[in-house]
């Protein structure tokens, strides 16, 4: 057995050294014909759910983690062009001591490199309280605050910066562990909540642009545009179902490659089902914020009020 | 893997990041893959990158001698 030092497998569509071997299409990829890959499939899954429409100003959430980088790159890179379409870009700074501060700082650094808008909202200013405060003073579990509140801020922020959608960076493996991990869990409802059925007064709809992609093709996609990759996970992050769900889904993925896409096509199929079983509830405003909410009073002040109340 | 009576070893340096484990020295048979390099080391290739002079590398290629990197992609939750 020879082999020569060097040697390096190619692209299986030219002749370059390939940059990943995809097992779900069985071919090697060069890092151009990888690139070109993704936003193939970004395009597909963006006219598959009408993602971008005419006129759309879309803000994307960004946190400065790898997968809202990439999203933002990637948005810019396919929809820069388009005059007719605007970006702007949201952090939401929860306050979290010795994790958050990077990514904000990534997310400046980035924004201004790709020249979008940039606002960023922040826990203290809009709560009065910072995460890392609201764990303290609270009995709840951080990721309920944190949940609640980020995705309150990122919906008004949104609204109030006049975008018509919010690109959110969840990809092939966030979104195929929220399936799996709501089936497991009973909660069917919730499932069918994962895609929005139509527009509701005041909430921004969510588009997910990387839906169709591997986390590990993000990962890929970061390093070979030279893209920050903040890898460190939050300090407070703690999910052990999911996380039970999530490491069954890569071995059965390992084994069996391309499940990821069978998960998503499944849940596809029944997405009819979901508008029927589950037909989205007219939401009121919050009458404290405004904010829409299914009750009275919203989650996000509901929380606030009896934190403060301590 | 065919067997052969001799087998020609490669060093192997690898640095992880998002690991416990932080650096490693292996030796590898000559013809072996970094997958299969990984899956001895209890890693599901499906979880990581490989990075060598910067740059991914497919995770079926041959270890080639000098370092890599593994980077671990996923998150949401720490459960290792």
């Amino acid at each position: 057995m020879s082999i020569i030092k060097g040697f390096s497998v190619k692209c299986k569509l030219c002749n370059r050294n390939a940059v990943i071997y995809q097992r779900h299409s069985g071919r090697h990829l060069c890092k151009r014909h990888f690139i070109d890959d993704i936003y193939k499939r970004v395009k597909y899954a963006v006219r598959k759910y009408n993602m971008i429409e005419r006129d759309d100003r879309i803000a994307v959430a960004l946190s400065g983690g790898k997968d809202s980088v990439a999203l933002l790159h990637i948005l810019v890179s396919l929809y820069g062009h388009r005059r007719d379409l605007e970006f702007v870009a949201i952090t939401v700074d929860e306050g979290i001591a010795g994790y958050r501060e990077e990514t904000v700082e990534i997310s400046r650094r980035i924004t201004s490199e790709l020249d979008v808008e940039h606002i960023i909202v922040s826990f203290r200013e809009h709560c009065g309280l910072s995460l890392d405060e609201m764990v303290k003073k609270g009995d709840k579990k951080p990721c309920t605050y944190c949940g609640v509140l980020r995705k309150h801020l990122l919906n008004k922020a949104s609204r109030e910066a006049g975008a018509t959608k919010l690109a959110t960076g969840h990809n092939l493996d966030d979104e195929t562990q929220t399936i799996l991990l709501n089936f497991l869990q009973g909660d069917v409802e919730r499932l069918a909540r994962l895609i929005p059925q139509r527009i509701q007064e005041g909430l921004i709809l969510r588009i997910k642009p990387l839906r169709e992609i591997y986390e590990r093709e993000v990962v890929t996609y970061n390093l070979l545009n030279d893209l920050p990759l903040a890898l460190d996970e939050c300090p407070y992050s703690h999910f052990p179902v999911r996380a039970m769900v999530r490491d069954f889904i890569y071995e059965f993925e390992e084994k069996y490659p391309g499940r990821k896409f069978s998960i998503m096509r499944s849940f596809e199929r029944l997405i009819p089902c979901f508008k029927h079983e589950f037909p989205q509830k007219d939401l009121n405003r919050c009458q404290i914020c405004g904010e829409p909410s299914s009750k009275e009073i919203c989650q996000a002040c509901k929380l606030l009020e009896e934190i403060k109340g301590r | 893997m065919q067997k052969n009576s001799y087998q020609k070893k490669i060093e192997l340096k690898i640095k992880f990041l998002g690991f416990q484990r932080k650096e490693e020295i292996l030796q590898v048979d000559e013809g072996k893959t970094y997958e299969d390099v990984l899956k001895e080391l209890g890693i599901n290739p499906e979880t990581v990158v490989i990075v060598r002079d910067g740059l991914p590398v497919p995770s079926d290629e041959r270890v080639e001698e000098g370092e890599v990197k593994v980077l671990r992609v996923i998150s949401g939750g720490n459960f290792r």
